[in-house]
């Protein structure tokens, strides 16, 4: 077996510790199978372990594909029956599945690319019958697996490998792939080869899968089917089909449709027993994605034969706008990645808005009724085999309806359905127990407690499913109030913010941030009144910057501007925190003192007068300093009103620049120039 | 799922061969199972087999609760085995079970408790036989 050497950004990658892998039995399987001469009945046993895989692998090797063999019942039976590697691969690929979770690569859609990976795998199972030396389990793996490297990328580097599909969304995949290379030095079909590889998938099987994702969908003059990278191919086409949507591309439309017809050419195929193939194709898909957990959807090839005659219509006339009818078209594009969008989603009700449904039963028959039930109407189910566990459960993924067992040990539905109630979380949420026949003398209770409907136990399905869709009902209208609740209380805080916003505004000086004139005034009547009537104090300082016509004139009033903005931050910073300092207008300041008497306010602004001759004004090639003028008034020299109290505080300002400036004077001291400020007051 | 009872009496019961070739269970309410499963076999396999590995604890316990008189233990099992009995078609063993819980939630004299009791138990091993024969045919 020659193998190519594995690149070293594969083994980066895998060193991640994030690549897709399998779990748990998976893991098990790929130990003991390391070797080629591996114990068949080592691995039979190691699968036995986990009956749900069990399961799958005999339902797989009893599938209708080898109708008219005896039904096999044991894994050992399927291991002689299939071969004990095709065993352990399909062994593999399920647990890969098992472990799949949607993961953060935000261009990604996770559950397309599951719909889409097993409706391959379930149309490669199908074709495999025509193509020598591959079986259709082989198929079946390979489908499931084929596309990887695409999740790989997406599961280890997230948010660069979203903006690489976002980037080439649309465009053919061999700009994928160089994109791919571009960002990571590889590219996912080199990335999928090694993984199989990796897996001890046989090389010839790694090199197919390998191939198809680099020549996905190429139109081959003549069609064969006769290799199991043309299998992916056809199989890629069918799954494609089952997933158009409203938004696929006509150019992609018309690529499937090619590769549908060259699949009946090569088949020989009537279009009744082509439709017969999809048509089982189709069924074999919902009922593996039941199984799997995996969305599917119910597809009618009559409605896929339409969409492909009218998307190649619309196709040949795109063409024809385009170039004049001479194009040839380019063949290969990773819809299945991105494009094929979310209107599947939409439609199919993938995602996260299906409706989340707990079930809780102490008895596992019935809890495990309950869920496949459930499941089947595609709830997204959760379970809980008791009282406590449920509570749990519902505080952590808040499910929107919970069907609970009445009478269970410890804590009975109705204790539960109490204590949801308690919590926010529980209030909204739409609970129906289940009860046995005496439920009449519960009833009343039940209902004061929160109890949304009962349900008699046994149940039966449809009673059931009946009495959900009220609960759905209210869940949906419930959302809805949640989401208006949500949208009011956005746009009112988006108003209040915006008041708040405005308010503050109005009251502050743009050029200073800090309070305007308007907000001094106010703040300087309530500290007025608050003095009048409890008996506090409070004290004015009206600060004046010395010869600023001077600074403004000389150096310019963005200078200017830098000054103002300085002194008003030196002298913010300077005083206590209720103490606050305002501009009223000009080089003009208001500090407002809170519970001062004269003389404390005196040293206050003696502080603030030494600050800004201290303080180093630097603006466009401006260096220096300011002085200021300063005048105080308190209230306890028992002014009659704030106009008579700012009056003084202003003459004592005069005063201040009588005397020589950059000096504190307090209101009604004596001065020898006292008589004539209004002189002085011009040459400020 | 409609296991909860149009069956009648015992003279209902269905014969079908299907139902794994006893009397005591209901065919329809396997059907029902089967249908569930999607026409799949596994999963009617795995009801059963969760039931039976449950049933043989609840059984034992009925089991002591009579030896020792112990009409809460014995109440218990019934509840339970009543219910996920039904689920699998048992309905006569359902029955008998329902019979058991009132006699046992009854504050009158325990004979008819003991009575109903053993037929419960014994009506049990012909419903394990029963759905033994279920899994052996799938």
């Amino acid at each position: 077996m020659q193998k190519r050497a594995i690149p070293v950004e594969f083994e980066e990658l895998k060193s991640s510790g994030t690549l897709p892998s399998p779990a748990g039995v998976g893991i098990k399987i790929l130990e003991i199978t390391r070797t080629d001469e591996f114990s068949a009945d080592d691995m039979g046993q190691a699968i036995m372990s986990d009956s749900s895989l069990t399961g799958r692998i005999l339902e797989l090797a009893n599938s209708a594909d080898r109708a008219g063999q005896e039904p096999i019942t044991t894994v050992s039976a399927a291991i002689m029956r299939l071969g004990a590697t095709t065993v352990r691969n399909l062994a593999l690929a399920f647990s890969v599945i098992s472990e799949r979770d949607d993961g953060s690569c935000k261009a990604f859609n996770y559950p397309l690319y599951w719909s889409g990976s097993l409706a391959r795998a379930v149309a490669a199972k199908s074709l495999a019958q025509h193509v020598p030396g591959v079986s259709s389990e082989e198929g079946y793996v390979a489908g499931l697996l084929a596309e990887v490297g695409v999740l790989a990328l997406a599961t280890v580097h997230s948010e660069p490998y979203a903006k690489v599909l976002l980037e080439t969304r649309g465009q053919p995949m061999s700009v994928v792939l160089a994109a791919e290379n571009a960002t990571f030095d590889i590219d996912h079909a080199t990335i999928c080869y090694c993984m199989m590889l990796d897996w001890g998938l046989p090389e010839s099987f790694a090199s197919a899968v390998e191939s198809f994702n680099l020549d996905r969908l190429s139109s081959k003059e003549a069609a064969e089917l006769d290799s199991l990278s043309d299998l992916l191919r056809f199989a890629d086409a069918i799954s494609s089909a089952m997933l158009f949507t409203a938004t696929t591309p006509p150019r992609r439309i018309n690529e499937v449709g090619e590769q549908i017809e060259m699949l009946q050419q090569v088949l020989e195929y009537s279009d009744a027993d082509l439709d017969r193939l999809l048509g089982q194709i189709s069924g074999e898909w919902s009922r593996w994605g039941e199984r799997l957990d995996i969305s599917t959807c119910d597809v009618s090839f009559s409605s896929i034969r339409e969409a492909i005659a009218r998307g190649r219509e619309a196709f040949k006339k795109e063409v024809e706008l385009q170039t004049g009818g001479a194009i040839r078209c380019e063949s290969v594009v990773a819809d299945t990645i991105v494009t094929t969008t979310d209107a599947v989603e939409d439609a199919r009700g993938l995602g996260s808005e299906r409706i989340k449904v707990l079930a809780v039963d102490d008895d596992p028959v019935a809890l495990r009724l309950l869920v496949a039930t459930l499941r089947k109407q595609g709830f997204d189910v959760t379970f809980a085999k008791n009282g406590s566990e449920a509570m749990r459960i519902s505080m952590r993924e808040g499910p929107d309806i919970i069907v609970a067992d009445q009478e269970m040990p410890e804590m009975s539905g109705l204790e539960l359905t109490r204590a949801l109630r308690r919590s926010k979380r529980g209030s909204s949420m739409y609970i129906v127990l289940l009860t046995g026949a005496r439920a009449e003398d519960l009833l009343v209770t039940a209902f004061e407690s929160g109890v949304d409907d009962f349900i008699q136990k046994p149940f039966d399905a449809n009673f059931l499913l009946a009495r959900l869709r009220a609960g759905m009902r209210i869940v949906g209208l419930q959302r809805r109030i949640e989401e208006d609740r949500r949208t009011i209380l956005r746009q009112l805080a988006d108003k209040n913010n915006f008041n708040r916003r405005l308010k503050m505004l109005s009251l502050t000086d743009l050029l200073t941030e800090v309070p305007n004139r308007r907000h001094a005034m106010e703040r300087v009547e309530s500290e007025w009144k608050s003095a009048n009537r409890r008996g506090t104090q409070f004290a004015v300082v009206m600060v004046d910057i010395d010869h600023f016509k001077a600074v403004n004139d000389t150096h310019g009033h963005d200078v200017g501007d830098r000054v103002l903005k300085s002194t008003a931050q030196v002298m913010s910073s300077t005083l206590r925190g209720e103490d606050q300092v305002a501009r009223l207008g000009g080089e003009e300041f208001l500090i407002i003192a809170r519970g001062a008497v004269l003389e404390e306010a005196r040293v206050l602004a003696e502080r603030v007068r030494i600050v800004v001759e201290e303080n180093i004004v630097e603006a466009d090639g401006y260096r220096g300093s300011v002085t200021v003028s300063l005048g105080v008034a308190a209230f306890d020299q028992g002014f009659t009103g704030v106009s008579e109290m700012m009056k003084a505080a202003d003459d004592a300002v005069y005063q201040a620049k009588n005397l020589g400036r950059n000096q504190v004077r307090g209101a009604r001291e004596s001065s020898s120039c006292a008589d004539e400020p209004h002189k002085r007051r011009l040459s400020a | 799922m409609n296991t909860s009872g149009d069956s009648g009496g015992p003279a209902a019961h269905n014969h079908s061969p299907e139902n794994g070739g006893g009397e005591i269970l209901d065919a329809k309410a396997l059907d029902v199972l089967r249908e569930l499963g999607g026409g799949d076999a596994e999963f009617l396999s795995e009801i059963v087999e969760l039931f039976l590995a449950e049933a043989l604890t609840r059984v034992n316990e009925m089991h002591a609760g009579l030896e020792g008189l112990e009409k809460d233990r014995v109440l218990q099992a019934a509840h339970a085995l009543k219910s996920s009995s039904a689920h699998v078609g048992a309905v006569e063993f359902s029955r008998c079970c329902a019979e058991l819980e009132s006699h046992c939630r009854s504050s009158e004299q325990s004979e008819d408790l003991i009575l109903t009791g053993r037929r419960a138990v014994a009506m049990y091993a012909e419903v394990q036989v029963a759905l033994k024969a279920v899994l052996g045919a799938i």
